[in-house]
Order: C-alpha cells, then structure tokens, then sequence
C-alpha cells in the first residue's frame, strides 16, 4: 500500500470514529422516543442505551487497532509477530461490540416479547455482520500469518 | 544441511579477510560466517556469482554435498 493510499485510509478511518461517537450521543435520545411511551419499554431505555454505547466503544476500540494496523503498513512493520496480536485485537473487540449489539434487540423479542419484524431483522443483521466480520478477519490474519512466514524465509537466503 | 561451502581454503589462498570478502560480494560478515558453518538456508545465484568472481574460482570449488547424517547432521525436511 503506498503512503497516499495509506494515509487517505487513515482520514476515513478517523472520520468513521468521529461517526461512532455522534451515534453514542443520539442512542440515547433515539431509544428514549422509542421506549418511554410504552409500559414494558420505558426501563428498558437506560440499559439497553448502556449496552448499545458499550457496543459502540467496543467497535470504537476495534477502529483504533485497524488505524494502528494501518500505521504500520505506513512504516513498512506490517511483517511482524506484534501485527498479529493487533489483528486478534480487532477481531476480539468487533466481535465482543457485535455481541453486545445484539443482545439488546434480542432481549427484547424473547424476554420482554415485544417489538415487530423490525426488530428482529436488526437482531438478524446484527448476528449475521458480526459472524461475517470475524470470519473475513480472521482469513485476513491467516493470510498475515503467512506474508509473515514467507518474508522470513526469503530473509534467510543470502 | 548437506550442502557445505568451503570458502576458508580459497580465501587463504587470495590473502584475502573475511571483512574484505563480505565486502567485495556484497553480502554481511554475518552472512559469511553463516555460509561458513553450514547454517545457511539459501544461496541466490546472484550471491554465488559474486562469490565466484571475487574468489576467481568455479561454484563446484566451493560447493560440496556431504549426504545427511555423514558429518553428524540430522537430516533436514523442508
């Protein structure tokens, strides 16, 4: 990757950031007019707003490990046994905010027994991407893994 | 590794030392003492090529097979 191509990575990933944060502030107010009108919904508004701004860290935490990631492609130490505890890093942190992203939707359908198609088709979308997201870094760690393997073969010929 | 390099003999003969050596072919002194005592891996054609032509001497000079386990190494699967 060249250092153009790097550094424009580096700007979206820090303008999706600053979007994750935005979503942080509206969550709030979005589920509240979502849930305070309803009986069985208006306690559910400030842990489900908990659970979905922790989700959201999480995600935040996987974006700064594929920003670090991107940092060293920048310097040239992508090759390195570091780069694939960041990749771990990501892939842990995505699938902990992916999980926590749906349990709030699925709480919802199965404990309380509430909310329509839409709701479960979040819950759908939710566990689909999240699964999805970690197989495709995890064939990206696989093929690091080799990169890695490859280049220091290559280093021990004279 | 069944492939030995034997370099001390020739470079005796040019009066010639190991930091020269290095030098001259381009590679480190590192790297010498790794092709030395058979710890390396690979060899580019380029490197013996220059090895070659600093030592004025032909690759079968200085390359020599021992069968694995003659000289007491384990073979090696790779």
């Amino acid at each position: 990757m060249n250092r153009s191509a790097a550094t424009a990575l580096r700007v979206v990933l820090g303008g999706v950031l600053l979007g994750t944060v935005l979503v942080q502030l509206v969550v709030p107010g979005v589920f509240s007019e979502l849930g305070s009108g309803y009986d069985e919904t208006a306690d559910l508004v400030l842990p489900y707003s908990v659970v979905a701004i922790a989700a959201v860290v999480f995600l935040q935490a996987a974006l700064v490990a594929v920003d670090h990631l991107a940092g060293l492609v920048q310097r040239g130490v992508i090759f390195t046994g570091p780069a694939l505890r960041w990749v771990d890093a990501a892939t842990g942190c995505w699938a902990l905010g992916a999980l926590l992203a749906v349990l709030p939707p699925a709480h919802l359908l199965v404990v309380v027994g509430v909310g329509g198609p839409g709701i479960g088709m979040l819950l759908l979308i939710g566990l689909v991407g999240g699964v999805a997201l970690v197989v495709v870094l995890r064939v990206l760690r696989d093929l690091l893994r080799s990169a890695i393997d490859a280049r220091d073969e290559l280093a021990g010929v004279i | 590794m069944a492939i030995v390099v034997d370099l001390d003999v020739l470079l005796a003969q040019r009066k010639m030392s190991v930091g020269e050596f290095a030098a001259a072919v381009g590679i480190t002194p590192a790297n010498v003492a790794v092709l030395k005592n058979g710890r390396a891996k690979a060899v580019r054609f380029s490197t013996l090529d220059a090895i070659c032509r600093v030592l004025e001497c032909q690759p079968a000079d200085i390359l020599r097979r021992v069968p694995d386990g003659a000289d007491g190494t384990a073979p090696v699967r790779g």
